[in-house]
């Protein structure tokens, strides 16, 4: 068995330090590594599955089924001329402008509140445009802001459409990045371990896992978030919250993101275990097998996201 | 005449010199990777949010960079660049299924349900309401 502090099998061969890259390194087949690409072959196969049922759904979903009016599955047919009223702004008296909501569409006290509650996003539905334009002025006079509109329908939530979408591209993108940092550091890590050089790739390992760590934290958040934190307008919810029963969009992103994040948790107590083992000197330029498994599956676990948010988020 | 260097004298490098060298050249590509990486997700960002009213655009665009950002991960960072021919016999038959299942979902995406087109049944669930 070799020794931890032996130098690299690169030095070894009479290469110089300086030369030292991955350009350089031979990449061994061994059984080890044979596993783990099989492994990720049958990852691509299941998040091709999963990525395929979502296109599914949402090519598949009639041109009816959202509406920035009316809950998700609502049948439209007949409501094609309705109007509605977004309420941006209370103003300074609240239980005026719910007795106002409340006279103009004869809606009970709860959902009036739950209108409320989603501004500067409230949507009053169920007028006409004559209702629409009385309640926009008496509204108006309790010093609310409104506006009217019209009756928009689409397949499937578009992005930043804030009365049909309630996913937030700009934390999304920065957690994508935070993300593809973790990426950089892991194969940092292997690159120094592979150079002998072991407190900095414990370094890197731990910054690794304090990256996957925070990007499953803000997931945890956007969770919270979306199923109880805030309150949803009607083209999002019929409940206000963004449940996985509320929608076809819904249960399919909490299904792709769902699964995305319960493999990040799996690489980050990898990752946590790597850290350890890499404190305790188990890993060496001889011996970092474990570092680069844990690093592909990473890097692995990295390319989906960055297709899973293109796909979920961005299109 | 004399035979004199005019070269000035070359000190070998000390050792902290060279491990500083190999450290730096080492980083080199990944740091590259990563700013290209960085580069392509504000580029995401920015054509989704000015494009979003141009679907087909948009959807080519978007699709096209994050194509390049994760051939940037998997060519560099899993060292598909660096690695034999065996890892892409391994990885290839699972990526070719990716492709034929995409590929056999565009059917989905042609022969879409036009529930507009289709007769407006008696019943609905909320009728208008006339204004206050």
């Amino acid at each position: 068995m070799t020794s931890p502090d032996a130098p690299t099998h690169l030095e070894a061969a009479g290469h110089p330090p300086h030369r030292l890259s991955a350009d350089a390194a031979p990449a061994p087949a061994t059984p080890g590594k044979v596993g783990m690409w099989l492994f990720l072959a049958t990852e691509v196969m299941f998040f091709t599955g999963l990525i395929g049922s979502y296109i599914v759904c949402r090519a598949g979903s009639p041109p009816t089924s959202y509406s920035n009016l009316y809950a998700p599955a609502t049948r439209l047919d007949r409501l094609k001329e309705t109007r509605g009223v977004v309420l941006t702004d209370v103003g300074a008296d609240a239980t005026a402008a719910a007795g106002a909501i409340a006279a103009a569409t004869g809606k009970p006290e709860a959902e009036v509140a739950r209108i409320l509650a989603t501004v500067p996003h409230g949507v009053v539905n169920g007028l006409d445009e004559e209702g629409a334009d009385g309640l926009v002025a008496a509204l108006g006079q309790l010093g609310a802001k409104a506006e009217a509109i019209p009756l928009r329908m689409s397949s499937w939530p578009r992005p930043y459409d804030e009365l049909m979408n309630p996913l937030s591209v700009d934390l999304t993108t920065i957690n994508t990045f935070i993300l593809i940092c973790s990426s950089a550091t892991m194969v940092l890590a292997v690159s120094a371990i592979q150079r002998g050089r072991k407190g900095l790739c414990s370094l890197y390992l731990l910054a690794t896992l304090v990256l996957g760590s925070l990007f499953l934290g803000v997931q945890v958040y956007e969770y919270h978030e979306l199923l109880e934190g805030r309150t949803y307008p009607a083209g999002i919810s019929p409940t206000g919250h963004f449940t996985p029963d509320v929608s076809l969009f819904a249960s399919c992103f909490f299904a792709t993101t769902g699964f995305h994040g319960l493999h990040v948790a799996v690489g980050v107590v990898a990752l946590a275990i790597v850290f350890l083992g890499s404190l305790l000197g188990r890993f060496s330029a001889q011996n970092f097998a474990t570092i680069e498994y844990v690093g592909l599956y990473w890097h692995f676990v990295d390319v989906v996201w960055i297709l899973l948010f293109t796909i979920i988020y961005l299109i | 005449m004399t035979d004199v260097d005019a070269s000035p004298p070359i000190a070998p490098a000390t050792p902290a010199e060279a491990a500083a060298a190999a450290s730096v050249e080492a980083h080199a590509p990944y740091m590259k990777v990563l700013l290209g990486l960085f580069l392509l997700t504000v580029g995401e960002y920015f054509f989704a949010r000015f494009l979003q009213d141009s679907p087909a655009p948009l959807m080519f665009g978007l699709v096209m960079m994050a194509a390049a950002k994760a051939g940037l991960v998997a060519w560099y960072f899993m060292h598909l660049k660096f690695e034999r021919l065996w890892v892409f016999l391994v990885i290839g038959p699972a990526a070719l299924m990716a492709v034929i299942l995409t590929l056999m979902l565009f059917p989905d995406f042609v022969w879409q349900p036009d529930p507009l087109g289709e007769p407006v049944p008696a019943a609905s669930n909320e009728p208008p309401r006339p204004g206050p």
